[in-house]
């Protein structure tokens, strides 16, 4: 009799461990789509079975086992790192190349080519006042796609300094989570399947963001590090990153240039040189790298400036070494352009021509030739004279130079986002494969579960019988 | 094994925005026309894009500058053909002047046809075009020469020259002359105006004391014996004459006015070259002192003067000098072979500029097809492609709208 009861205390027990298993199931069902969730696997220990020894078995729940494979997530983490990057500079640099004409007939070019179209038409006729006016409105509006080309990239680095804040601001908000999270992990949730899946999904999103390394501890918790250096999460404590701009110093080629960009680690080291990858990554190498190219910053004037500066030097130095009238004494021509030339870095926004100047003030020619200056204003644009030259370009080859070197940049990171976004996919559909959730694998152990249910539920039954046989023989 | 709940994996979406982005890429190429929009769409073009446009735009102005000089050749080729004409009348008129049976009235009347035909003759040096003096050299903006009013002669004691007010006012000598080693010396001297003015021989004097104080030797001012004031000197080399705007009744120009009956009202240089298309220049015009009013070295007029022959010519027929008629007759061939000279230079220059405006047609052309293929939609290709994006895009949709969603739930009892 004793044995029938044990055998019924087995059965009822077996429910309890099955209905267990079969919430697991359910519960790996109801996450299946939700992010950094891993399918969760039942175990079951047996009972130790010694029917001569009095000792009936059966079965207790073992530990939910997790199908977590830290490689597939790190390769998941690599790959976004990469992805982030790569979209990161992709973007930004569409931005960035969408201020410069490349047509010819607009902007900086297609202002160029009518300042040399209005100086050939002068020189074609020296004294003509209109052609004198029309030189004026073509060195105005030269000076305008200056301006403009010089506002449209300011803009951007203004909105790239915006959307750094923005993703400093997300890293911080990943790096408080997980540090939360470890604390939970530390206080014994750590076996949580569902506080598991929001740790990884944080460092997965935190991936995409900043190049991070992450390293378990013993205690289950995660130890995360900026370029596999600077701490942001170790255990309960978050380190947040935060941006400066640095003023240039006084000593520095371009003091007063707009600063570059500096990434500091809570206690104020300078991190810059870590943030390699991620949209961080790319975003620091875009303001810092190629938006100083073009406009410039401590240690360089910039493209754009440069070729601001190289023009208006030019036609100024042509023009004033003209002569308006013989005298005596010579009465010399005068300048056409201004720019500010304390700040270098701002020749191309502070373009303009000179207010002060009159039609009747430029020089056509000198005193042995009434058109010569005209002549050789004229042929600035594609001129071979090293006069007329800026690292030994033209003005047309210069500006091409500038604008193709940007082009180049975005076409390459246009490519290297596609393949880095095919990279990412492939890298989370193995994880997937790894350690996913698959529908048909649940409902086969659900209908397994259910079996042994059942099978158990009918145990009890029977036994249930023969108990209730046993005690109708005993009553007669 | 892979969550059954979707059918769009990220891999599926990352492909088709880049087949949207591809539509969209060649869309936009096909709309335009223009195959490169931006830097990244083709880096390595854009250098001989812009270079190639940036010629394109100088050779077009180059073509209306050639166009303009060619409006301008070609008023200056007719206006000189009218002034060929005219010369013919006046040597015919010459003629019938000569003629010892010409009475003294019907050479006055002479002198009337003469006096008109020499108005033309100014008329035609002070041509213009669109507001310019296209015989005004590098001043388009000044009239070249205006008919003088009657002259006076240095000699006449009652004649007063050099008015203005002083000391602002002056009349000014430039001589050009060589000095005791043999180099090349130019002095000025003035002499200052006055307001009742002076006497011509009075302003020779002055004129000489100046030489002599400047230290200029073998130059010597006198009055000539048709009235004008004239340099003589071994060592003179050329005069030329200026004066403050104030002054009046300036030696200069009634030197000018009795010799040539014309007053020169600006002497510009003609230095303004045109360039065409490759950068190839021309000295394009003369000026109407290089065609009418032909000079020596020291100012004086030149053989082939087309002022002074007419005016010397009006000058006799008024004076009824039989002789002097002859005389002026007789330099009516060398006005004529300057007024050739004149006329060939421009027919050059005519064909100078047909020739690079045909050149800049033919470099147009030529830069035009360069650029084209660089920048230009190839359309029928661009076309295709979208076609083919278009197609591969609706096949990849109903190939997953296709996909079978279900699971093993969806069988379970």
């Amino acid at each position: 009799m004793s044995s029938l009861f044990a055998a019924l205390g087995t059965a009822t027990n077996a429910l309890d461990v099955l209905e267990k298993a079969i919430g697991v199931v359910q519960n790996n069902v109801s996450n299946a789509n939700t992010p950094g969730y891993v399918t969760q696997t039942p175990t079951f220990v047996a009972r130790p079975f010694d029917p001569a020894g009095n000792v009936w078995g059966g079965v207790d729940s073992g530990a939910v086992r997790d199908a977590r494979d830290i490689y597939a997530e790190q390769a998941v983490w690599n790959s976004s790192q990469q992805a982030g990057w790569a979209s990161e500079q992709a973007s930004s640099l569409a931005a960035l190349e969408s201020v410069f004409d490349v047509s010819g007939a607009s902007g900086i070019p297609g202002a160029l080519s009518q300042l040399s179209a209005a100086f050939s038409g002068w020189s074609a006729n020296p004294t003509d006042a209109t052609a004198r006016q029309q030189v004026l409105t073509a060195a105005q509006y030269f000076s305008q796609s200056f301006n403009q080309a010089s506002s449209g990239a300011e803009t951007i680095r203004s909105q790239t300094d915006q959307r750094l804040a923005t993703t400093v601001g997300q890293i911080n908000q990943y790096a408080a989570q997980i540090a939360t999270i470890n604390g939970q992990i530390r206080q014994g949730a750590g076996a949580d399947a569902g506080l598991q899946s929001q740790l990884y999904n944080a460092i997965e999103q935190l991936s995409g963001l900043a190049p991070v390394t992450v390293r378990k501890e013993s205690d289950g918790t995660a130890t995360v590090l900026l370029g596999g250096q600077s701490p942001l999460v170790i255990g309960q404590k978050a380190s947040p990153l935060r941006l400066a701009y640095p003023a240039a110093g006084a000593t520095d080629p371009y003091p007063n240039a707009a600063p570059d960009a500096q990434l500091l680690s809570a206690d104020g080291h300078d991190v810059t040189a870590l943030a390699t990858s991620g949209q961080l990554g790319g975003l620091i190498a875009f303001r810092n790298m190629a938006i100083p190219s073009v406009l410039g910053d401590s240690q360089q004037q910039g493209s754009l400036n440069q070729l601001a500066q190289g023009v208006a030097d030019r036609v100024n130095g042509l023009l004033t070494s003209g002569q308006l009238s013989a005298g005596p004494p010579p009465v010399p021509g005068v300048a056409l352009f201004s720019y500010s030339a304390a700040s270098p870095t701002q020749a191309a926004a502070t373009l303009d021509v000179n207010p002060s100047i009159t039609a009747a003030q430029l020089a056509a020619g000198t005193a042995s030739s009434a058109n010569s200056v005209a002549s050789q204003l004229a042929a600035l644009a594609t001129s071979h004279n090293a006069a007329d030259q800026i690292n030994g370009l033209n003005y047309t080859d210069f500006y091409s130079g500038m604008v193709s070197g940007i082009g180049q940049q975005a076409a390459s990171a246009s490519a290297t986002s596609e393949a880095q976004t095919q990279l990412l996919t492939q890298a989370q559909n193995l994880r997937a494969q790894v350690s996913g959730v698959s529908l048909n694998d649940q409902a086969a152990l659900l209908m397994q579960f259910q079996q042994g249910y059942q099978a158990a539920a009918q145990m009890i039954t029977v036994i249930n019988n023969i108990t209730q046989s046993l005690l109708a023989m005993m009553q007669r | 094994m892979l969550s059954g709940l979707s059918g769009f994996n990220p891999g599926f979406l990352a492909d088709l925005n880049a087949t949207e982005k591809r539509i969209s890429q060649l869309n936009q190429q096909i709309t335009s026309g223009v195959r490169v929009n931006q830097a990244s769409d083709d880096p390595r073009a854009i250098a001989s894009i812009l270079e190639t446009q940036s010629e394109i735009d100088l050779t077009t102005q180059a073509q209306k500058n050639l166009q303009q000089a060619s409006t301008v050749a070609a008023t200056a080729d007719g206006a000189l053909a009218s002034a060929a004409s005219l010369l013919d009348q006046l040597r015919s008129l010459a003629a019938q002047g000569a003629n010892t049976a010409t009475s003294a009235t019907t050479r006055l009347s002479l002198a009337e046809q003469v006096k008109a035909i020499e108005e033309q003759l100014v008329a035609i040096a002070n041509t213009q075009v669109q507001g310019r003096y296209i015989f005004g050299g590098d001043d388009t903006a000044t009239q070249p020469y205006t008919i003088s009013a009657p002259a006076k002669n240095l000699n006449d004691p009652a004649a007063l020259f050099d008015k203005g007010t002083p000391p602002s006012d002056s009349e000014s000598f430039q001589v050009t002359y060589t000095d005791g080693a043999g180099l090349v010396q130019n002095a000025t001297m003035s002499v200052a105006a006055t307001v009742t003015g002076i006497s011509g021989s009075t302003f020779v004097s002055q004129v000489n004391t100046a030489l002599t104080t400047s230290g200029v030797s073998g130059v010597t001012a006198q009055i000539g014996t048709d009235g004008t004031l004239q340099f003589t000197g071994s060592n003179l080399l050329s005069v030329v004459h200026t004066l403050t705007p104030g002054v009046t009744q300036a030696v200069a120009e009634n030197n000018a006015s009795l010799t040539e009956g014309v007053i020169q009202n600006s002497a510009p240089a003609n230095t303004a070259t045109l360039y065409n298309a490759t950068g190839a220049a021309i000295l394009p015009g003369m000026t109407a002192q290089q065609i009418f009013d032909a000079r020596n070295a020291d100012g004086s007029p030149a053989a082939g003067n087309i002022f002074r022959a007419v005016h010397a010519l009006r000058q006799a027929l008024e004076n009824n000098d039989q002789a002097a008629v002859q005389a002026a007759a007789g330099t009516f061939p060398s006005a004529v072979a300057q007024l050739g000279q004149a006329t060939t230079y421009y027919g050059n220059t005519q064909s100078w500029l047909e020739q690079s405006a045909n050149d800049a047609s033919s470099r147009l052309i030529t830069l035009q097809q360069t650029l084209s293929p660089l920048r230009d939609t190839d359309v029928a290709q661009a076309a295709t492609d979208l076609t083919s994006a278009q197609t591969a895009m609706q096949a990849a949709l109903a190939a997953h709208g296709s996909l079978n969603l279900r699971s093993l739930f969806d069988y379970l009892g």
